[in-house]
């Protein structure tokens, strides 16, 4: 192709308008010569300066190996000895990500250009080459915004199967709380600075972890408890370590990161889907109803988990009765009794077959109230073996005399069995139970902080075959 | 007599210029020019022509590499250190090839960067 | 950003003020940033592109930046300009330093230096960044990253 005429040809069809590609050519040393489009300024949004060469355009623009690589591959390009179309497979621009900055030097925005190279021949000698620039961005972000539609619809279908059976004020509320929990450790990472501090940081986040599991597993939501135990496992992995320090902290941060975006995607997901959660918003008496439904489902799972039976009562359970301001402190009280009696009371059936009792055990809920007070009441059929042993333990321990009766426990001994139910202690859990066990307790202890603070009180009777019966009271304010 | 070598200092930070003037006082130089950027680089660069060059890469205008393979152009027998935070391998390397004589990476410390200077100057 | 990310930073401050200073400089927890601004008297701000995008700040008080700038030059006393400058060069020589392990597609922009506490240094709304709070000395200085 000769110069001159390609000059003119440039210059016809830009007056034409019909030039979307850019086009300029270099010479042997690179430099980009007279000829060259208007729209190469546009798409690469650079003033082309006389004498500049071709590689400068790249400064900063992109990086550094594509642009050693190019220098390469134009020097291949004007040797005569080598076949044009060969040394085009290696052009390293042929889709190139262009970066922009802003004046601060900032990354702005990026567009993906490929750059053609064809030779200009004169007196059958390289003379230079023409270049020509157009701007594929559409085309690629395209075709990468529907990989990653893709991947997202995916994530998003599967979570969404999972969510659809949850009612969407305890999703809510699931959010919520947990949004407010991860706000609090982060207080704690920043401000903990020495091992005392980092310790209670363990704590908090093991109890954080348990309530989410907790929480997550009453909602049955899969996806989000399988990415709650690997963060609970990388919590456990760094606080076991002798020594701890700050740097320690890093994969603890990002796995928090990781859940936190994971709840924004969630509730961008609910939000998305809110005419339709709201199409089908619960009723009042829909709403008292969900309780009942997340304990059922916590019985059900727990103790499908564990090889157990048992058969949820709640006929005398009137959920509309709890007053608002304790509906917060019964669930939670419920959930801790619920886990408590079947990790730790409930036989697996053949234990019960053989105690002459029926293989399926049998949890109760009730409620009552009075003028001053509201209460409910658990009770189950189970053996109260933990109580047995810690009992054990603290006679040992005390060299105290205290007597079981058959039915009912003397008051002295019913308020030792609640200090001992809340004190915390793995040492009589065995292994299959472990993985609930430390939760427990560690929910226990808040439980009991959250009655006291209430001014609630609690009362227990039991025997230690068969029969178990727990009350909580409240005062009504 | 011997005649003093004469350094020009280019970083676009006025207080590591400072600092390598200050830390390489003691060896017989004179500090003929400084430069905040590559262009004001090359223009001090050639009204100045020094023995020795201490040159950033990271810099606004016209960046530490280009600056250098310019300054060899007009005097291929300036040595030129690079000293830089950009402390990958390949910009190390990148530098040596265009022609630097030493590569000293950001931070650095007064024993470094004089310990450098004096293989530089060997 | 991965574990890995945040720990070429964490390294590559810590080791910035053990060459320069000869004196450690210790690293607190991480944590995400939150709506709070984190913004000290002298801020210095580096653009990252290539094969990561975002940007890096790192911002201090005047004091930490004073005492430093005089390790430096091994003076007693140091102006504005030195104090300002000293931000943006600690800046560019954190994020130059962690090319050691992104290699050159770690494209950082010269650094912008903000005087004052401005109300919050503007960054992506749609990457998490990550806030490095260390000390040195009774000094402050956080460093906020956010790579995409």
């Amino acid at each position: 192709m000769q110069t001159e005429s390609l000059k003119d040809n440039i210059k016809k069809q830009e007056i034409l308008g019909a030039l979307e590609e850019g086009i300029l050519c270099i010479n042997e040393k690179f430099e980009i010569t007279e000829e060259y489009s208007s729209s190469l300024e546009k798409i690469i949004d650079q003033e082309i300066k006389s004498g500049q060469t071709f590689i400068s355009l790249f400064t900063n623009r992109v990086p550094e190996n594509i642009v050693n690589n190019t220098v390469e591959y134009l020097n291949l390009m004007f040797k005569d000895d080598l076949d044009e179309e060969t040394v085009n497979e290696l052009n390293p621009l042929n889709v190139v990500e262009f970066h922009f900055e802003n004046r601060w030097g900032l990354w702005t925005s990026s567009k993906y250009l490929r750059f053609r190279f064809n030779r200009l021949l004169r007196d059958k000698k390289i003379a230079g080459l023409i270049i020509t620039v157009t701007d594929i961005t559409k085309q690629i972000s395209l075709s990468k915004k529907l990989e990653e539609v893709e991947k997202e619809t995916n994530k998003q279908m599967e979570w969404l199967v999972n969510m659809l059976h949850v009612e969407p004020p305890l999703l809510k509320e699931f959010l919520d709380v947990s949004e407010l929990e991860m706000q609090a450790i982060d207080k704690d990472l920043r401000s903990a600075k020495d091992k005392e501090q980092y310790d209670q940081v363990f704590n908090k986040l093991l109890r954080f972890i348990h309530q989410l599991i907790s929480n997550a597993s009453l909602l049955n939501l899969k996806f989000f408890i399988s990415k709650i135990k690997q963060f609970e496992s990388e919590v456990r992995k760094i606080s076991d370590k002798k020594e701890i320090r700050s740097g320690d902290f890093v994969p603890i941060v990002i796995q928090l990161s990781e859940i936190r975006q994971m709840l924004q995607d969630v509730k961008v997901l609910m939000n998305r889907f809110k005419h339709f959660t709201e199409s089908v918003r619960p009723k009042r008496q829909f709403e008292d109803g969900l309780i009942i439904r997340a304990i059922a489902n916590l019985v059900q799972n727990l103790s499908t988990d564990l090889g157990k039976e048992v058969q949820f009562n709640y006929t005398r359970f009137n959920s509309s009765a709890i007053p608002y301001s304790y509906q917060q402190v019964v669930r939670e009280f419920l959930i801790i009794l619920v886990r408590f009696s079947i990790l730790y009371c409930f036989e697996k059936p053949d234990e019960r077959r053989s105690a002459n009792k029926s293989p399926e055990g049998t949890l109760e809920i009730e409620t009552f109230s009075t003028s001053r007070v509201f209460g409910f009441k658990l009770r189950h059929d189970g053996r109260l073996i933990r109580i047995e042993r810690l009992l054990q333990k603290s006679i040992e321990n005390t060299e105290a005399e205290i007597q079981e009766e058959k039915h009912e426990v003397r008051d002295q001994l019913g308020a030792e069995v609640i200090r001992l139910l809340f004190m915390p202690t793995t040492a009589t859990t065995s292994l299959s139970e472990a993985e609930y066990s430390q939760e427990i307790f560690n929910d226990m202890e808040v439980a009991k902080k959250k009655l006291k603070m209430h001014r609630g009180k609690i009362k227990i009777i039991f025997t230690s075959e068969n029969y178990c019966e727990y009350t909580i009271s409240l005062p009504v304010k | 007599m011997k005649e003093k070598v004469k350094l020009m200092i280019v970083d676009d930070s006025a207080i590591i210029r400072q600092a390598i003037h200050k830390h390489l006082k003691d060896f017989d130089i004179d500090v003929v020019g400084t430069a905040e950027d590559g262009k004001v680089a090359l223009e001090v660069f050639e009204k100045t022509n020094p023995d020795v060059v201490t040159l950033d890469i990271t810099m606004p205008e016209i960046d530490g590499l280009t600056v250098l393979e310019e300054m060899l152009k007009i005097n291929q027998n300036v040595k030129i250190m690079v000293v830089t935070a950009l402390s990958d391998k390949s910009t190390g390397l990148k530098a040596i090839k265009l022609g630097a004589k030493s590569f000293l990476p950001k931070p650095f410390t007064p024993e470094k960067l004089r310990s450098s200077f004096e293989r530089l100057l060997d | 950003m991965n574990e890995t990310d945040l720990h070429f930073f964490i390294d590559s401050t810590v080791n910035y003020f053990e060459e320069v200073t000869n004196e450690k400089a210790t690293a607190g927890i991480p944590y995400i940033k939150d709506n709070e601004p984190v913004v000290l008297e002298y801020t210095g701000i580096i653009g990252i592109s290539g094969k990561r995008k975002g940007s890096i700040y790192v911002t201090t008080s005047e004091n930490m930046l004073s005492t430093i700038a005089k390790v430096i030059l091994g003076l007693k006393e140091v102006g504005k300009e030195d104090i300002k400058d000293l931000v943006g060069e600690i800046a560019n020589t954190i994020s130059g330093n962690v090319r050691q392990a992104y290699g050159s597609d770690f494209m950082i922009s010269v650094p912008v230096v903000v005087e004052g506490k401005a109300k919050d240094i503007k960054l992506p709304d749609n990457i998490q960044s990550f806030v490095i709070p260390i000390t040195w000395k009774d000094f402050k200085l956080f460093l906020v990253v956010c790579l995409e």
